[in-house]
């Protein structure tokens, strides 16, 4: 086994979709606070007191921790990250003590997709690259220990160690400080002079458990490989569902794009983790009086394209009139498909230009609405004005109809005042008294001033009408 | 490498400026032979922007273009209509030749939506866009000039008749009127070679 652990020290913060550093986490205790998330600079390291951190920096803005958020967020970073390894385990390590920081950890079996991705390094580009996507912060260590990799990610980070003496020996040199131990314990591990998790190992074991309890020893055991670890691995959904809580009311289009576009990657994600595309999605957004707006918004093609999903929302709700300020926003994918396989085929240009021509549709029925973008389809229908329907993306049957038809049509014909000067012979149009519309037609073609005009008299009260031009 | 061939390669070549003939241009036919034979490359120039003037609906401005349409949805080229007066009539598009699913219609609410589509669609390559405005100014028309030149398309625009005397950066500027029952198509203005001409448009 060789786990690849990540720790997202920030996450706190991310989860409330918090990115200056001046706004900064805080827990608490009783009338104790004290940060999670470090603040700007070196100076205000999380773990301090609120009160000396406001002393510091006056400006600082503190927000209570959500811990509801921070478990979905580091959830959906394991959906994400499922595609590079399997098992998958997120844990939030979380001591309630004053002055203790949680740990976000996430750890990934890689030994068995090495081979795939080409080595440690180059999974780990394309891991950095998503959580850039995602602008996501975190720290990672490889170990062949669960608990190992995780001690080394959050006190010791970016070692790649693959066997177990090594970590050993390294783990070995950590401060006992950095094992998430109560208070109390690592007082009298001080006062006994053990200050190294080296010192632990080489205590004897029985009197070890007796005095600290037989869970410390085994986590000891556990870090170098001497206890079975069990997790519990997760495995995305067979639906994608998700919801942003914002911390405060947002106005504005500008402060929803950040929480989004983190949707939209999550999205992404998910989708590739169970290899399928996008075809429909929802977004909701949730106002003050249990106000709901909704968005449907419909691809042309299935995809997994984080960025093509964000752009096709945010160019929405450029135009979308929301109710007012949003307290939190729901995606959810309403209709997926299987993807075309080989999405970076050699020659693929022609692929690519309608890639890149569907996409500028989407855009363009983002931007306009539905209704202003459409391709025309034949419809079987004797009556002209039902000659045509709106395609959308089904295949429309392949259709001639009889007679020329000119290519300007009005949809609704137009009462002419007088008689036209017709030409040639009519067209006879009797149809739809069936459902109604009963029309009886004579189409002829007629010249009004310069134009060539489209004209029939119906024959139920013999009056001429404008149909058409043949341009 | 013959003779005859080897100067076509140097008359090909786009330093080689000869006053008086068409300078190498690309361009697309418009399936109007007698058009074809006077415009510069032998149709319509791709990636420019080309203006329609037409005095009302009806005179024939959509049959000049139609075999073009035709030409480039075989082509696998998209084409697209922004901004149309009327219904384009999909029966009549058929009826050309034009691949419908190839088609598509686009309606804004204003000339800002308008102009921004026109400028997408030509830069996802489409084949051909035609757009319908009475006025525009000319910072628009450069932005759709540069667009089509960008995408490598058709674009087309149809403007009323009395866009004839403002400038334009179009490449090619026809106007087309009936005149007893036939179109006539009149070349105001040709990149790569003098107007005008006038000839009539059959059908």
């Amino acid at each position: 086994m060789l786990w690849l652990c990540l720790h997202f020290p920030r996450l706190p913060a991310e989860a409330l979709g918090l990115r200056d550093p001046l706004d900064v986490v805080t827990d608490s205790r009783g009338p104790q606070r004290w940060l999670i998330t470090p603040g700007p600079g070196d100076a205000l390291p999380a773990g301090m007191t609120l009160a000396t951190a406001l002393s510091i920096r006056a400006e600082l803005r503190p927000h209570p921790r959500r811990p509801g958020a921070e478990r979905a967020a580091l959830k959906s970073l394991a959906h994400l990250l499922y595609r590079y390894g399997s098992p998958v385990a997120a844990e939030i390590q979380n001591l309630e003590e004053t002055g203790r920081i949680p740990r976000a950890l996430i750890w990934l079996e890689i030994g068995s997709s090495l081979r795939l991705f080409g080595g440690v390094k180059a999974l780990l580009a394309h891991l950095q690259a998503d959580l850039d996507e995602l602008q996501q912060h975190a720290q990672w260590a490889v170990a062949p220990t669960r608990r190992g990799a995780a001690l080394l990610a959050a006190c010791d980070p970016a070692r790649h160690i693959e066997t177990l003496p090594p970590l050993e020996a390294r783990l070995a040199k950590l401060p006992v400080t950095t094992l998430q131990w109560p208070g109390a314990a690592l007082d009298t591990l001080r006062g006994m002079g053990l200050r190294r998790i080296g010192d632990l190992w080489r205590l004897p074991r029985a009197g070890f458990a007796r005095r600290f309890g037989t869970e410390r020893l085994l986590e000891l055991d556990r870090l170098r490989g001497a206890a079975p670890d069990p997790l519990q691995p997760i495995v995305p959904p067979p639906q994608f569902r998700r919801r942003f809580d914002f911390p405060s009311e947002v106005e504005g289009i500008e402060g929803l794009l950040f929480p989004l576009r983190r949707l939209a990657f999550e999205l992404q994600g998910w989708l590739r983790a169970r290899d399928l595309g996008v075809l429909g999605l929802r977004l909701e957004s949730e106002h003050a009086l249990k106000q709901r707006h909704r968005i449907d918004l419909r691809f042309l093609s299935s995809h997994r394209d984080g960025t093509r999903i964000f752009e096709a929302l945010r160019e929405r709700l450029n135009r979308e009139a929301l109710p007012g300020a949003v307290r939190a926003l729901n995606l959810k994918a309403e209709q997926v498909a299987s993807t075309p396989s080989g999405q970076a085929s050699l020659f693929a240009s022609d692929e690519e230009a309608q890639l890149q021509w569907t996409q500028t549709v989407e855009r363009l029925i983002a931007r306009l609405g539905e209704q202003a973008v459409w391709t025309p389809a034949i419809h079987e229908d004797h009556r002209p004005e039902l000659g045509v329907q709106r395609a959308g993306t089904a295949r429309p049957p392949p259709a001639q109809t009889a007679g020329r038809r000119p290519p300007w049509l009005l949809l609704a014909p137009q009462p002419l005042p007088v008689p036209p000067a017709v030409r040639g012979d009519a067209e006879r149009i009797e149809s739809g008294w069936w459902d109604g519309a009963d029309a009886r037609r004579d189409y002829y073609r007629a010249l009004i001033a310069h134009s060539e005009a489209w004209v029939f008299q119906d024959r139920r009260n013999q009056k001429w009408y404008l149909h058409g031009w043949w341009s | 490498m013959n003779r005859a061939a080897a100067l076509q390669t140097v008359l090909r070549d786009a330093r080689l400026w000869r006053g008086d003939s068409a300078a190498p241009l690309r361009a697309e036919a418009t399936g109007h032979a007698a058009l074809d034979a006077v415009l510069p490359g032998g149709g319509w120039p791709l990636g420019a922007l080309s203006e329609i003037l037409f005095p009302a609906p009806g005179v024939g401005e959509v049959s000049l273009v139609l075999p073009l349409l035709a030409r480039l949805t075989r082509m696998k080229k998209s084409i697209a209509f922004v901004a149309p007066p009327w219904l384009p009539y999909a029966p009549a598009l058929a009826n050309a030749g034009i691949d419908l699913q190839r088609v598509l219609i686009v309606e804004p609410r204003d000339q800002i939506d308008a102009l921004w589509a026109v400028e997408q669609l030509l830069h996802a390559q489409a084949g051909a866009v035609l757009l319908w405005q009475p006025r525009i100014d000319t910072t628009a028309l450069r932005r759709l000039q540069l667009a089509a030149e960008t995408g490598g398309g058709i674009g087309l625009l149809y403007r009323p008749l009395s866009a004839a005397s403002e400038s334009s950066v179009a490449g090619l500027r026809l106007r087309v009127e009936r005149e007893g029952g036939t179109p006539k198509v009149e070349v105001l203005k040709c990149r790569g070679a003098r107007p005008p001409w006038r000839y009539a448009l059959a059908g």
